[in-house]
């Protein structure tokens, strides 16, 4: 139910000075309400704030924000003040977010299931963006689940709600959004929000993506009857305890209510566990020094995806995890059916290694050091061979040639449309890469 | 003023579709009149179920499948005014066709909402001669179809169970094998009473999570180096 | 100086019956339906109504949902008065979409679990647990809340805002003053075919759906919770959606001391020619709605009595 605006009103956007017709209610928020609108026969989205948020130091923040354009295509962006005759307050016009992307809060209601490979994209491109952002001298102040958006089939990343993005170092002080995702400093008033604040938002944010529980929720908040700003204080801000902190127990998950913690984390490898150690022990108490930068979570979520690995048996992804496999005695099973893990082949180059599954694929990123981060367009692909169904080889999708090396010293020239068959110690030499074949 | 608020009320409906087999086969050894029998017989049954259950109303059809499918009552009926005409035996088995009929029945709209889960009845003595699994298929995009209860029963050795399994779709319930009017009588009359009685009160069910799997086939190293084949290709 | 007096400006109204089905089948009343403060005018005011599953499984659904109602309403009133310190409007939002919903159904838990201590499932309880038709072990063992397994809707009504929570089926409407009515939650598409999600699922927490409702120009003048018993009676949506139009006429025509006293035999007459299941209904209703009483003498004179017979009274102008 709407109460700000009424389908039919009209606005008229500032800059521009054109007609938007508002057409549909969207939903509202603590701020203020989001209609579909539209401005010159073209679909837009429009923010009307509530009186007692429509402030005019917010108005000449947006100002600034609708000035400045996006970090990124990955940032749904304010683009121009709007305001009406005979209507109180103001809003903003956007851009409408397409259907295809959900909230991680469609996650935490099993609206959607998105895979492992999918979790690994989202938490790469926030990693990424957020990267991006600050690198402009901005900082995001209020991560949280409403903002993060993504689509659950491929991964990509949308992400909303930026009309508090302010000029980092510049943030006034100010209870904002929910102590849960505020860096500890906040909590307690010591600070203001920076870029600083927002790493560990964003650490905060990735638990959660993965573990399906907050890091600082255990023992320590079931025991919380009632929850008020002195519960929220301690809990997130002068007594803060990471769940899994490898020297104080006293904040563990309990096993009846906060199972899922207990699940996620056993299956991840110890590559991915040591970075959210670090993030909420250092992390909570080191704001300056302690914190897993934005740089560290990207190379560790491409590490993760490249990991992946499917289960024989009943098809769930696992991961590969070369430090576990070091010391342990056994090999752990699949976390889902308890069966042996079957590993496939893996191709180690440079310093990272990609397990090649039968639908594994390779980018620039992974044969190009100057061209990190690249995974718009794949430039080699696992495939099998027409007649041979045991024989799985390595496709050419580049339009260079490579040379292969087989353990015999025999070398072949591996021209793009081609593959290589995947057996022990073959060197793949990709042009400004070498890679070896393991197992 | 004591006039109640909102529109109009009415009972939720309770569709209940008999899928009955009369290929040629079945004019053998009598079954399509055993099957003519347990039907009519069936039919006090239902009512008095209906009578004891009336938030439930309970709307009858038939579709009749042998060369190509027909229906044999095609308006949903209260169980009251339920009139069986005979089948006759005679023809192929296109079974499919049948799911596809009913299918397109249990799509909303025609369907709504809060209509009670309906309530399948496929008998059958051989095997499909048509596309059975694309109608199943059909069937089961439905989230009626899929929501239905699906009862099947096999008459004769000569019936395709596997085909009939998979309608039924839940492992734990396998169809009834009825190798003799006595049994085909006692089945249908499960069906028409115990099915439909259970049917007509709706208790709410917590659903079950189901994870299909998917098909993935897993790269495998070759043992020493490849035999026959080239390391290129 | 008109003095307003704050017990008059919102209250709830309630009432559940029992099924014909049940009745026939001797079977007690599954739905239960709570509110706070027990006096049943003044904020914050919440409202809860819960719908036991029922079924075979859920044999003691009936303590289900009385369990689920009084705990929610307690928990969300706890919550509510912790949450009034904070300034920030946003940060309750969050909070109560992230942190009442797992709250709410550890609460409904541990009651659960004292209750189960006082009274152990009896030999025939626990037979019925066992001879489930599919079951694989016996459910007692592993999830014992199923057999207390519910639904549960609440609605609050603070200073600033309207709080809106949902798991499993039934039905939350608001009505505005207009008499346009809408439905503040999102559709949930796995409730169909009498399939819910339920207090008793693992995880329950993830199944809620919440509303946040920010107080501003227009709020709704009646909110409306009911299981679906009720709304099921129904020919079709528009038939139910109705009841909220109709209700608000009505408490404006008649008060809503009259609503109160033909409640029950409206629900009797709606179930038994409809579902035949258990229905329940309780109404939120805004100060701008409800009928002005003798002791609000000192309200503005612009609310007039018009007669004793036919109370109506001018609608105030903002």
């Amino acid at each position: 139910m709407s109460q700000l605006l009424e389908a039919g009103q009209k606005v008229r956007t500032e800059s521009t000075g054109l007609s938007c017709e508002v057409l549909k209610f969207l939903g509202g928020g603590g701020q203020g309400e989001v209609y579909a609108a539209r401005v010159g026969g073209k679909p837009v989205a429009l923010k009307w704030y509530y009186a007692a948020s429509a402030t005019n130091e917010q108005r000449t923040r947006l100002g600034a924000l609708c000035e400045m354009g996006a970090p990124s295509a990955k940032f749904l962006w304010p683009v121009e003040l709007a305001s009406a005759q005979g209507v109180a307050d103001y809003g903003y016009l956007m851009p409408l977010r397409e259907a295809r992307y959900k909230s991680i809060v469609d996650m935490m209601k099993r609206r959607i299931e998105p895979s492992f490979r999918a979790l690994a994209t989202v938490g790469l491109e926030l990693s990424h963006s957020f990267l991006q952002l600050h690198a402009r001298g901005l900082c995001y102040r209020d991560i949280s689940f409403g903002n993060a958006f993504f689509d659950p089939q491929t991964g990509e990343v949308l992400i909303c709600d930026n009309d508090n993005v302010t000029v980092d170092s510049q943030a006034q002080g100010g209870v904002y959004g929910t102590p849960r995702f505020m860096a500890p400093e906040i909590v307690r008033g010591d600070a203001v929000p920076s870029s600083q604040t927002d790493l560990f938002s964003l650490s905060v944010l990735l638990f959660y993506m993965f573990m399906m529980h907050h890091p600082l929720e255990g023992k320590k908040e079931l025991e919380i009857k009632c929850l008020d700003l002195p519960a929220m204080k301690k809990l997130y801000g002068t007594e803060p305890l990471f769940i899994f902190d490898p020297v104080d127990a006293t904040n563990a998950p309990d096993p009846a209510y906060q199972k899922n913690a207990l699940v996620f984390w056993a299956i991840y490898p110890k590559f991915l566990r040591e970075l959210f150690t670090r993030a909420f022990t250092e992390g909570l108490r080191d704001p300056l020094h302690g914190r897993v930068r934005e740089s560290n979570w990207r190379a560790s979520m491409v590490r993760l995806r490249d990991s992946i690995i499917y289960c024989g048996h009943c098809k769930a992804e696992n991961f590969y995890d070369a430090d576990a496999r070091k010391n342990a005695a056994s090999a752990q099973g699949c976390w889902s059916c308890k069966r042996a893990l079957h590993t496939p082949p893996r191709l180690r180059i440079a310093r990272s290694e990609v397990m090649l599954n039968h639908d594994a694929q390779l980018f620039p990123h992974h044969l190009d050091d100057e061209r990190k981060y690249d995974f718009t367009r794949p430039l080699a692909t696992v495939t099998r061979h027409p007649t041979e169904p045991n024989i799985w080889g390595l496709k050419n999708l580049s339009g260079q040639n490579w040379s292969a090396t087989n353990t015999r010293g025999e070398v072949k020239d591996v021209l793009p449309g081609r593959s290589v068959t995947l057996a022990v110690g073959t060197r793949i030499n990709f042009g400004r890469a070498e890679g070896e074949i393991t197992f | 003023m004591s006039t109640r608020p909102g529109g109009e009320l009415a009972t939720r409906p309770l569709h209940f579709i008999w899928m009955a087999d009369c290929s040629g086969s079945m004019d053998v050894d009598g079954k399509i009149q055993s099957l003519n029998t347990a039907i009519k017989e069936a039919i006090p049954n239902m009512r008095s179920v209906a009578d004891e259950n009336p938030n439930a109303q309970v709307l009858v059809r038939a579709v009749k499948f042998s060369s190509g499918a027909q229906w044999h009552v095609s308006q949903p009926t209260e169980v009251a005014d339920f009139r069986w005409e005979d089948l006759k035996a005679e023809g192929l088995t296109d079974m499919g066709k049948a799911l596809l009929m009913v299918a397109e029945q249990l799509h909303i709209p025609p369907m709504t909402e809060r209509a009670l889960p309906p309530v399948l009845v496929l008998i059958s003595d051989g095997q499909p001669t048509d596309d059975y699994a694309g109608g199943l298929k059909a069937l089961m995009e439905q989230p009626w179809g899929r929501k239905a209860v699906r009862i099947a029963i096999a008459i004769g050795e000569d019936a395709d169970t596997e085909v009939l399994q998979k309608f039924i779709g839940n492992p734990e319930l396998k169809p009834l094998q009825a190798n003799n009017p006595e049994a085909l009588v006692k089945y249908i009359k499960w069906v028409s009473t115990a099915v439909l009685k259970s049917a007509s009160s709706p208790a709410s069910q917590t659903s079950d999570s189901a994870t299909p799997g998917m098909n993935v086939p897993l790269p495998v190293l070759p043992d020493s180096g490849p035999a026959s084949a080239d390391d290129v290709w | 100086m008109a003095v307003e007096q704050q017990t008059a400006r919102w209250q709830v109204v309630g009432n559940s019956v029992r099924g014909a089905m049940h009745e026939r089948a001797g079977m007690p009343n599954q739905d239960a339906i709570h509110w706070l403060p027990e006096s049943s005018a003044g904020l914050p005011l919440i409202l809860t109504v819960a719908d036991g599953h029922g079924s075979h499984k859920s044999f003691r659904s009936q303590t289900g949902a009385r369990l689920a109602v009084e705990t929610a309403a307690q928990v969300i009133s706890d919550f509510l008065h912790g949450q009034s310190q904070t300034e920030s409007l946003s940060m309750t939002k969050r909070a109560a979409e992230e942190w009442l919903p797992a709250a709410l159904a550890r609460r409904w838990l541990e009651a659960v679990s004292t209750h189960l201590a006082a009274q152990p499932l009896s030999e025939d309880e626990l037979k019925l647990a066992r001879d489930i038709p599919g079951a694989s072990a016996p459910a007692a063992s592993s999830n014992t809340s199923v057999a207390y397994g519910t639904t549960i809707l609440a609605a609050a009504v603070a200073e600033g805002f309207i709080l809106y929570l949902q798991l499993g089926d039934g039905e939350i409407l608001t009505v505005s003053k207009e008499g346009e009515v809408t439905k503040p939650l999102t559709k949930d598409e796995r409730l169909f075919a009498n399939e819910t999600t339920s207090l008793c699922a693992p995880d329950a927490w993830r199944d809620f759906r919440v509303c946040f409702q920010v107080v501003s120009n227009a709020p709704p003048s009646l909110i409306l919770l009911c299981t679906d018993g009720y709304s099921n009676s129904f020919q079709d949506e528009q038939g139910f959606l109705k009841v909220g139009t109709d209700m608000l006429e009505m408490i404006r025509a008649g008060g809503l001391e009259m609503v109160k006293e033909h409640l029950a035999s409206w629900l009797a007459e709606s179930t038994n020619a409809g579902s035949g299941d258990d229905a329940t209904l309780g109404l939120i209703c805004s100060e701008d709605v409800i009928q002005p009483t003798a002791a609000r003498k000192s309200r503005p004179s612009s609310l007039k009595r018009r007669s004793k017979q036919r109370r109506r009274f001018n609608q105030r102008r903002r």
